[in-house]
């Protein structure tokens, strides 16, 4: 019976907290990037629908804080934020603009979305319970420690690319068992993104 | 019973009369006294007014206490948070619970609403729920449904679309705007800030119901006694009902000393005035 113990942690690696080596290497790495771009799809899996709902669209960053997330399949909406500012659109609504001080909720959502697709590891490491699950590829599991962000969120699974570059999947698991899995592809880093990627015309 | 009948038997009539003091001065000292105002109210056409009142008291609104914490301009802000947070140390349960500026949630706002729709609903809403429940309406409010689902902030809004996948909450929020005086505000650092950065506001409940004249001086008294110890040039103000309770129930009762004093003064010169046999 003694050694069922510590032979269930070594056969759940879930258990392991992530090695501060791998925590440091992708910080370094996150550091040096500027700029990311890259399309995704989105597959959401919710217990409300018999299908799951895919979409599919494009995500740009740049340091410091300018993101444009944006989905163009099979509806167009998205928002972008440069600094303070920003500008959301959908097709019912059309363009709206608003200020991160003057909507909390998208101050958070942006925060979080620049946090996950950065790494930025002080920030999710203050925020998050982060374990190993996988070496390679490098898959990571952050759990919240704010009990209102638990409410909701049970954990997000990260997952990079083989050469830990950057993320390949990013899956939020939902407190009542729906989740979402956001696969990024055509990843591009640290180069000059066009004037227009974080404005909107009106 | 005539007068000649109780001249006759004096010591016994005055020995009565002195049993009917005592009684009542027993009666006066063990009868419970009750701070309440509420035993002061003015009833109001057919008991609106206290029926009103009660109403107000068992909302839940009306044991909120707000307090503004305000430096000057040039006052640090590190300095004026570390003066709110040991303002809101000094501030102790049962008279102040101090509510977390993160622990409000405005989707509660809506959920109340929502449960409640069927008895808040006018005549004009319930024409704008007619148009709500047409077919292409039904039709654009799910696929409205299905794309914010599909956002980020889906994982948010999931419950809300769940519980009202044809947005009757949208014909009640207008409501809400009436209460949206917090506009002005960030919440940054775990405080709730004025626009200019110069005041921090406090919230709590406290356990002192509104009507308590005598809680509402020890809430009061814990306040200033608190707010005494603020570093120089932050100052702090109180917002509740509770102050008014307490102005209320000082102004009636001098009001009700001045009536008494002037009761028993006229009842004393009509004593003087009319009885003229002194002796027994």
């Amino acid at each position: 019976m003694r050694f069922i113990v510590p032979i269930l942690i070594l056969l759940c690696p879930c258990l392991v907290q992530a090695n501060d080596s791998i925590l440091t290497g992708l910080h370094a790495m996150a550091e040096k990037t500027h700029s990311i771009s890259s399309s995704f799809t989105q597959e959401k899996h919710l217990a409300m629908f018999n299908e799951q709902l895919v979409s599919k669209g494009y995500f740009a960053f740049s340091r410091p804080s300018s993101l444009r997330w944006e989905y163009n399949q099979p509806f167009h909406s998205g928002f972008v934020i440069r600094d303070n500012e920003g500008m959301e659109w959908d097709e019912a609504s059309g363009v709206r603009s608003f200020t991160l001080d003057s909507s909390p909720a998208m101050a958070m959502i942006a925060r979080q979305i620049m946090a996950w697709t950065t790494f930025d590891i002080d920030w999710l490491n203050s925020r998050y319970d982060i374990s190993l699950i996988s070496a390679s590829p490098l898959t990571i599991q952050l759990r919240p420690k704010s009990d209102v962000t638990r409410e909701f969120l049970e954990h997000l699974t990260v997952s990079f690319s083989p050469d830990s570059a950057t993320i390949s999947s990013l899956e939020l698991h939902e407190t009542d068992g729906d989740f979402t899995r956001i696969s990024f592809t055509g990843q591009r880093l640290n180069l000059t993104l066009p004037e227009d990627t974080f404005t909107v015309s009106q | 019973m005539t007068y000649e009948h109780l001249r006759k038997h004096r010591r016994a009539f005055f020995c009565a009369l002195f049993a009917l003091l005592a009684c009542c001065v027993w009666f006066f000292l063990t009868t419970p006294i009750r701070s309440d105002i509420r035993a002061l109210l003015p009833e109001g056409d057919n008991g609106q007014l206290i029926q009103d009142f009660d109403m107000l008291a068992q909302s839940g609104l009306a044991n909120n206490v707000f307090i503004t914490v305000r430096g000057r301009p040039e006052t640090d802000r590190l300095d004026l948070i570390a003066a709110a947070d040991t303002l809101a140390t000094a501030l102790k349960p049962p008279l102040f619970r101090l509510i977390d500026p993160a622990s409000v949630k405005p989707l509660e706002a809506l959920r109340f609403l929502l449960d409640n729709a069927p008895n808040l609903v006018n005549e004009a809403e319930m024409v704008a729920i007619g148009e709500h429940v047409a077919p292409q309406a039904i039709n654009a409010r799910l696929r409205d449904n299905i794309r914010q689902l599909s956002s980020p902030q889906g994982i948010v809004m999931k419950r809300l679309i769940r519980r009202d996948p044809l947005g009757f909450t949208a014909i009640l929020a207008p409501r809400l705007k009436a209460l949206n005086i917090f506009s002005a505000a960030t919440l940054a650092d775990g405080h709730l800030f004025s626009k200019d950065n110069t005041a921090i506001l406090l919230s709590a409940h406290s356990d002192i119901p509104l009507t308590d004249a005598e809680g509402a001086s020890r809430l009061l008294s814990a306040f200033e006694s608190a707010s005494a110890d603020l570093a120089p040039g932050i100052t702090a103000e109180i917002i509740s009902g509770h102050v008014h309770t307490l102005g209320n129930a000082t102004t009636i009762k001098s009001d009700l000393i001045v009536i008494a004093f002037a009761d028993f003064a006229a009842l004393a010169l009509l004593f003087f005035v009319f009885f003229a046999q002194w002796t027994l």
